[in-house]
């Protein structure tokens, strides 16, 4: 294959992108002519190797000129990653071998910690299934270039010392993993971070799925999932807009996404003009019943009830919070808001819906990927993630979110191997993820940037509905993927 | 015999190996066993650069290091001193985050900042140690258990405590740092974190084989009588929780620089509780034990990366390991070479001749070795003590290093001893392995000459004082006092124990108290030695008004005593107990025991020497090194009454001294009692038994529902008629009885 | 209705919850002298069973009296397989024993049912009581209210029978309780049916309020271990007052905004509180029997 064919076929891909981008929701619009000018390249999660870029093509001749502009622009900078001389080719036997730590001729060694057992295993437990789709899913049509993934998952049990140290094993390996991708147990890869474990070894960690700060700050982490801070700047605007003015917020003080999500919200709701932020609570998780609902209530209370609250807490935590909560003369449950309730991504599963009931009717619950649900199942892209995970494990919870994002996260991490090409180095992998612009179904549209790993923007909600005062599903909040609107800030403390 | 073996540890030794001559046709020489420690060091030295070590498995030897610290912390508290810690998460988590402001805010480098973990270790455990003097063993418990709670839900979670949660390692050139080692390279940090174990071990096992580490053992193993020693249990207990913060302390310090970032979830309530696990799957009082329990968790965490198919069971696996070793295995590792060393010994007749060129390789190449570096050594010697007589006592440093050293020249460097003078060469009796008769072994010796007034100053401990036999004044006012009780009134609630009882000792006396049960004996005697504070009254002791003092300053001053309810340490050998009893007479401190300094040495070689003349007096030479919870009844009474004599106590009370004796037993004690009268040791003795009392007893008080009956000379009181109609004649009844049906 | 009082009414649940373990703890203490840290665990296992049993078909009031029963079992089973083996070794091995128990119990659990949040069989049917302008659900009453019964119930049982005198000092004084005609160590078993079943009563009464989690609810038992300590680990009264103090606490210390500011504020008083607590009573001495040394 010649350098010409390749440009060839990666522009064919950009105009398959535009032709999608073309039938957008109007809140994906105005993201695309965000993202357009500075995105160098949009590409769509189908694209595999030569065949199927070549049907990437024949779409993107049949969606006509939309992109003409935007994708002349992208071809070039399509050029210049793809620019670096190529003495192989993309295929078996003659993609040059052992060209980087964990590569060979006919294999990609992969390794990550996830949740088997302890606290996390509850909701990071299907995660590897979710990976093991995408890799089963490359494997069956002869890999990328010829080589296999090969992935490696260890249960660490979500203790972060150790899985610290798995990954610092994995890092040190002799034979050599080449990357890391997703690796769903949290806890161990923060502390990975902090240690400069992942920054001294300069091992790519792509498509992490975690949504606390460490993750967005390393140079070589590249999540996928919408960080918390967003998410509540997201549902903090939203509630403006819908012209909520008095703001509470109660938050859980014993983990981390409780006083990051916390600050950022507090931050941002004083920055809004005529918005004031009366009630902000942060309690321990677990306790049998919550005394600090009184406090609460003092400032959110019946007397003058809070127009918005967010709650930023555990399923658990949160039904403990509702059921200490009374009820006002009207019979209504204090603690919600009067013209919202919204609730972050670890209260985005129907057990907590179905736990909580009838005061949960209305609430909004936020999420940074497209969810298995109602007219989102359509979508050609979640239809195809419903479908992969069924095969691996039919018994798999597909609406569970972080199973959604570890399959994103492997997904972009493939797409980037393909990129690469088969001369595949760490150093490259980097390049290309640090310019990747990447569009699919699951998510809003990833921007990433060198210094900009915070590529996950968007949020929508979902609306719990009940029917005779228990839960009866989730409807679409029509929001559509809103954007952050103070990317990159990440509050200090908390 | 050598002068050098002359030391008890070493005797032990030498006897137990003595033990196994019926085992090894081939067996590595002297040379040969030093090369193979030579070996096992070299691979311990070169272990992190050895090329088939996976990066993982020295990862996980650095996780055991911290494991083994925090398990030694605990071994020392726990294990030796009986306080039951659920909290040492807390004092490692501490350690973490003080290190982290060390190092983080005050720019410290990390051999210094493993300083400040320490410190800051210490620095809580000694304020929960001032909680826990107070309480007993399960309020303590709880006592920690909340401290881990409040570490884990506020201290951990301040801003202001864990905001240097992060650190850089690395130091570059500063003043207290050594330059250039990346401490936080998995081999590097390999080195720095063994060596504080090792040093941990050492210093440790200094403190075990000393007067300090005696006084732990003995406050273990009953209180009361450790504070009837003269040993500060408060004191005690307050030095093995700052010895143990100090070392939780250090050990956090060594997770943060090993990890570089610390998570408050690494010190939780079910942290303290997984290292508690640790030490008890160690054994709970073994140093190596609990460095191999160390090894055995680190490993759980290596199988667990290593098979796939554990995946799921992490938490279990630990669970359970705790639960098999404190249910089927309760020694713990500790115990492993001592149950296998038996069958190992059986598999010899298999490995013998496949060993045996390997073996005698060894043996030439060592011995050869062996020459080189003692002719090189030798030049060393100058310097160090020499000359051996057999009439000196050597103890040996129980240092291990320099015994180590020592023993790689074939003793030509020597370790640093003391050398006592002794008038005879010590006996120590049969090894230990020979079992003798129990039945009867305890023989006084007033059936020898060795009793004869002229020979009992030299045989006596610690003869500041000049005794000798006490020419008693035939009224007894002109006695000199040695106790004296005034109008001791002692109250439990609305009960009244005591009501103005007065009684005193004179020197030379055997006072004798008696009274129906319940008649308030005992109550009187605790007032006496400081247990009940009485509600009014004066005790005096030699003169001193001694009311409001605690226990181990009346024993300081020369009391000693035995308890109705036998207060032996159960888990020593019958030596180890006496030695504990010479504690008064030690004047060295912790520091210089864990020091070893020459002082601490000959400290302990004259206490070493002491017991083992009150163990010959007594003729307890056959029971010498056994553990006391094996041993009868009877013997044991003769044992508490030795350990009370070994104090160098000028009145002993012995409390109910006869009390589950036969005859033959009681006519012993009787001859004992005497034995030590004629020492000139005051005696003050409850007893049931009244044909006994009165029978060694000059004087007697008659205590009745908490009050003095009648006083006298024995022979007086014994024949007066009130008395005998009152109270002995029932008393007499009583005793008749209890012998008929015996 | 004064803000105190309404806070004091949410303070029920917790009080109630604490107290009852706290009463369990305290009957385990005083007949086996073992701190039983496997108290929590206890009440978790049966709380599961109920959920496991109810979501099966079986009716709340018959599956809590078999969780219940279940919760009485579980005690004779730690001890008489992690506590009883270890009474010739020692108090201290004794309570490592517990230890054991619990770690095996939560890991174990967690296999079975998964370290998830689970919903919890609700007890009582639920309604909300409104007092004034604060409310109350039927559950956290009927939690405070079981307690009221089961302290009654037990102080009854333990102070005018002579099951209770026996259980009362059976390991102190094995004689005593021999005379008595109880045999000591049934004497101590049964107080660990009592405490395993009143722990089970807790437990499920309160997952029914939370949630049911291995490890949240294990750990639940730490409070009623303060409450235990401040009310003299002694007396069912005492733990009852120790868990006002302790919930009452809970309770008051978020009305206080600058201390609720500070994370972790009311563990951090009732720890102060119990080592005060602590620290101003004991006895000095512990005398040892040399037959049953450490």
């Amino acid at each position: 294959m010649k350098p010409g064919t390749r440009t060839l076929l990666a522009g064919g891909a950009v105009f398959a992108a535009m032709s999608i981008i073309s039938v957008q929701t109007p809140a994906q619009q105005r993201l695309a002519a965000q993202q357009a000018p500075s995105g160098p390249e949009v590409v769509r999660e189908e694209v595999v190797s030569g065949p199927a870029a070549a049907g990437g093509a024949a779409a993107g001749a049949g969606g006509g000129g939309a992109g003409a502009a935007a994708g002349a622009g992208a071809r070039k900078a399509g050029a210049a990653a793809g620019a670096a001389p190529s003495r192989f080719q993309c295929a078996a036997g003659q993609n040059g071998g052992a060209t980087d730590k964990g590569v060979s001729a006919t294999k990609i060694r992969l390794a990550s910690t996830h949740v088997l057992s302890g606290d996390g295993s509850s909701f990071l437990g299907s995660s590897h299934v979710g990976m093991e789709a995408v890799v089963s899913n490359i494997n069956s049509k002869g890999g990328i270039c010829g080589r296999l993934l090969d992935l490696t998952l260890r249960d660490d049990g979500w203790q972060a010392p150790l899985g610290a140290s798995f990954i610092q094993n994995f890092i040190n390996d002799p034979t050599g993993y080449f990357a890391l991708p997703v690796v769903p147990s949290s806890e161990g890869l923060t502390q990975a971070i902090k240690s400069r474990y992942i920054g001294n070894g300069k091992v790519p960690v792509v498509g992490t799925d975690g949504m606390l700060k460490e993750q967005y700050q390393d140079p070589y982490v590249w999540p996928v999932a919408t960080a918390t801070v967003s998410t509540m700047r997201i549902m903090a605007k939203q509630a403006y807009d819908s012209g909520a003015r008095q703001f509470g917020i109660v938050w859980d003080s014993r983990y981390k996404f409780g006083k990051e999500g916390a600050k950022a919200f507090e931050q941002y709701v004083k920055k809004l003009p005529g918005a004031h932020l009366d009630a902000n609570i942060g309690i321990p998780p677990g306790q049998p019943s919550y005394p600090d609902t009184e406090r609460f209530n003092a400032d959110c209370g019946p007397a003058k009830r809070c127009e918005f609250v967010a709650m930023l807490l555990e399923p658990g935590t949160a039904i403990s919070w509702i059921n200490s909560m009374g009820d006002d003369s009207a019979g209504r449950r204090l603690g919600f808001g009067s013209k919202g309730t919204g609730g972050a991504q670890p209260l985005f599963n129907a057990k907590f819906a179905r736990d909580c009931g009838e005061p949960c009717n209305g609430m909004l619950l936020w999420t940074g990927y497209n969810p298995p649900i109602g007219e989102k199942l359509n979508l050609p892209g979640v239809a195809k993630y419903v479908n992969d995970v069924k095969a691996i494990d039919p018994g798999a919870d597909v609406s569970n979110q972080f199973l959604e994002g570890a399959y994103l996260g492997m997904t972009v991490f493939v797409e980037a191997l393909k990129r690469v090409g088969p001369e595949l180095t760490r150093a490259r992998l980097k390049e290309v993820m640090d310019s990747l612009a990447f569009q699919s179904d699951l998510a809003s549209p990833l921007t990433y940037g060198p210094s900009r790993h915070y590529a996950n923007l968007g949020a929508q909600a979902f609306t719990v509905r009940t029917a005779a005062g228990s839960f009866s599903g989730f409807a679409d909040a029509g929001t559509g993927f809103i954007l952050d609107p103070s990317p990159g800030d990440f509050p200090s403390g908390g | 015999m050598s002068a050098a073996a002359v030391s008890p540890r070493r005797t032990e030794r030498v006897t137990g190996s003595a033990a196994s001559t019926e085992a090894p046709t081939v067996r590595l020489s002297v040379a040969g066993r030093r090369l193979g420690l030579v070996g096992v060091l070299a691979f311990v030295l070169a272990f992190p650069y050895l090329p088939f070590v996976p990066f993982s498995v020295l990862g996980n030897a650095n996780v055991a290091a911290q494991y083994a610290l925090v398990s030694i912390s605990l071994v020392v508290l726990v294990g030796w001193v009986g306080q039951i810690s659920l909290g040492h998460a807390g004092m490692v988590g501490v350690g973490a985050y003080v290190t982290g402001m060390a190092m983080g805010g005050l720019h410290v480098g990390f051999p210094v900042s493993l300083l400040w973990g320490a410190a800051g270790g210490m620095a809580v455990a000694v304020p929960l140690g001032v909680v826990a003097l107070r309480v007993r063993g399960l309020y303590l418990a709880v006592a920690t258990l909340i401290f881990s709670w409040i570490g884990q839900e506020f201290l951990f979670r301040q801003e202001w405590f864990t905001k240097h949660s992060s650190i850089q390692v690395s130091p570059v050139g500063k003043w207290d740092t050594i330059p250039y080692f990346p401490w936080d390279d998995r081999k590097v940090f390999y080195y720095a974190a063994w060596a504080t174990v090792v040093l941990a071990i050492y210093l440790m096992a200094n403190l075990r084989d000393s007067k300090t580490g005696r006084s732990f053992f003995a406050v273990r193993g009953s209180e009361v009588a450790a504070a009837s020693l003269g040993i500060d249990v408060m004191r005690t207990k307050l030095a093995a929780f700052a010895v143990s913060g100090l070392l939780a302390g250090a050990a956090g310090s060594l997770i943060l620089v090993g990890q570089q970032t610390v998570t408050p979830d690494a010190f939780t309530v079910e942290r303290s509780l997984f290292f508690l696990a640790v030490a008890v799957v160690g054994g709970l009082s073994s140093l190596g034990g609990s460095v191999a329990a160390a090894f055995v968790f680190a490993f759980l965490n290596e199988a667990f990366f290593r098979v796939k198919a554990f995946e799921g069971y992490l938490t279990v696996a630990s669970a359970a390991l705790l639960a098999i070793v404190l249910l089927l295995y309760r020694g713990g590792l500790a115990q492993v070479p001592a149950d296998l060393a038996p069958r190992l010994r059986r598999l010899r007749v298999f490995v013998d001749p496949v060993l045996a060129p390997v073996v005698s390789w060894t043996n030439r190449l060592g011995d050869g070795l062996a020459r080189w570096v003692g002719a090189h050594a030798n030049r060393l010697r100058g310097r160090l003590p020499s000359g051996e007589r057999p009439t000196e006592v050597v103890i040996q440093s129980p240092s291990a290093l320099l015994a180590l050293l020592s023993r790689l020249t074939g003793g030509r460097i020597k370790a640093p001893r003391a050398v006592v003078r002794t008038e005879a060469p010590l006996d120590l009796g049969p090894p230990k392995d020979e079992e003798p008769e129990l039945a009867s072994i305890v023989s006084l010796p007033m059936n020898r000459q060795s009793a004869e007034p002229g020979s009992v100053a030299s045989v006596l401990p610690f003869n500041q004082v000049e005794r000798k036999p006490v020419v008693m004044a035939a009224d007894r006012d002109e006695r000199r006092v040695v106790l004296a009780a005034e109008g001791i009134t002692v109250r439990f609630g609305g009960l009244v124990a005591n009501e103005d009882v007065s009684l005193k000792v004179c020197e030379g006396e055997v006072v004798g108290l008696i009274g129906p049960n319940g008649a308030g004996k005992t109550t009187l005697f605790n007032a006496i030695a400081g247990l009940n504070e009485p509600a009014a009254g004066r005790i005096e002791l030699f003169g001193q008004d001694v009311t409001g003092l605690p226990v181990h300053h009346r024993a300081l001053l020369g009391v000693g005593r035995t308890f109705q309810a036998i207060q032996l340490f159960a888990q020593l050998s019958v030596f180890d107990n006496l030695l504990v009893a010479t504690h008064q007479h030690n004047p060295t401190g912790m520091l210089a025991h864990l020091a070893v300094t020459p002082a601490s040495l000959a400290a302990e070689a004259e206490a070493r020497q002491t017991v083992q003349r009150v163990i010959r007096l007594l003729d307890l030479r056959d029971v010498a090194h056994r553990r006391v919870a094996d041993l009868p009844f009877g013997v044991l009474r003769m044992v508490e009454v030795a350990r009370a004599l070994v104090t160098g106590a000028k009145v002993i009370m012995l409390d109910e001294p006869a009390s589950g004796l036969d005859n033959n037993e009681t006519d012993r004690l009787v001859e004992l009692i005497r034995f030590i009268r004629s020492l000139g040791v005051s005696i003050l003795l409850i007893e049931h038994d009244v044909k006994m009392v009165t029978n060694v007893s000059d004087h007697l008080y008659v205590l009745d529902r908490g009050r003095l009956l009648a006083e006298g000379p024995a022979f007086l009181v014994a024949q007066d008629e009130a008395v005998v109609a009152a109270y002995l004649g029932r008393a007499v009844e009583h005793g008749a009885a209890a012998e008929a049906g015996r | 209705m004064s803000s105190l009082v309404r806070l004091l009414l949410l303070s029920l649940p917790n009080i109630g919850a604490y107290a009852i373990f706290a009463i369990g703890i305290v009957v385990i203490f005083r007949a086996s002298k073992v701190l039983n840290v496997a108290h929590g665990a206890m009440a978790m296992v049966p709380a599961y069973l109920v959920t496991w049993m109810n979501k099966g078909g079986v009716p709340i009031a018959v599956a809590f009296v078999l969780g219940v029963l279940s919760g009485g079992l579980l005690g004779l089973v730690v001890e008489r397989l992690f506590v009883r083996p270890l009474r010739q070794v020692s108090v201290t091995a004794q309570t490592v024993g517990t230890v054991a128990a619990l770690g095996l119990m939560v890991a174990l659990a967690g296999k079975v049912w998964g370290t998830g949040t689970e919903k919890a069989a609700a007890v009582f049917p639920d309604h909300v009581l409104r007092v004034g302008s604060s409310s109350l659900r039927t559950g956290q009453l009927g939690l405070f209210l079981v307690m009221l019964a089961v302290a009654g119930g037990l102080t009854a049982l333990l102070q005018l029978t002579d099951i209770g005198l026996a259980m009362r000092g059976a390991a102190d004084n094995r004689r005593a309780a021999s005379l008595m005609g109880v045999d000591p160590d049934v004497a101590i078993s049964g107080a660990w049916v009592l405490g395993g079943a009143t722990a089970a009563v807790a437990g499920i009464l309160l997952a029914a309020i939370t949630n049911l989690n291995p490890l949240t609810l294990s750990l639940q038992a730490i409070p009623a271990f303060v409450a235990a300590l401040i009310g003299g680990l002694g007396s069912l009264f005492g733990a009852v007052v120790g868990a006002a103090i302790v919930g009452g606490t809970t309770g008051l210390v978020p009305a206080i905004a600058s201390l609720q500011q500070v994370q972790g504020m009311q563990q951090l008083l009732l720890g102060l509180v119990a080592l005060a607590v602590m620290a101003m009573r004991g006895e000095r001495y512990v005398a040892t029997d040399v037959r049953n040394g450490l």
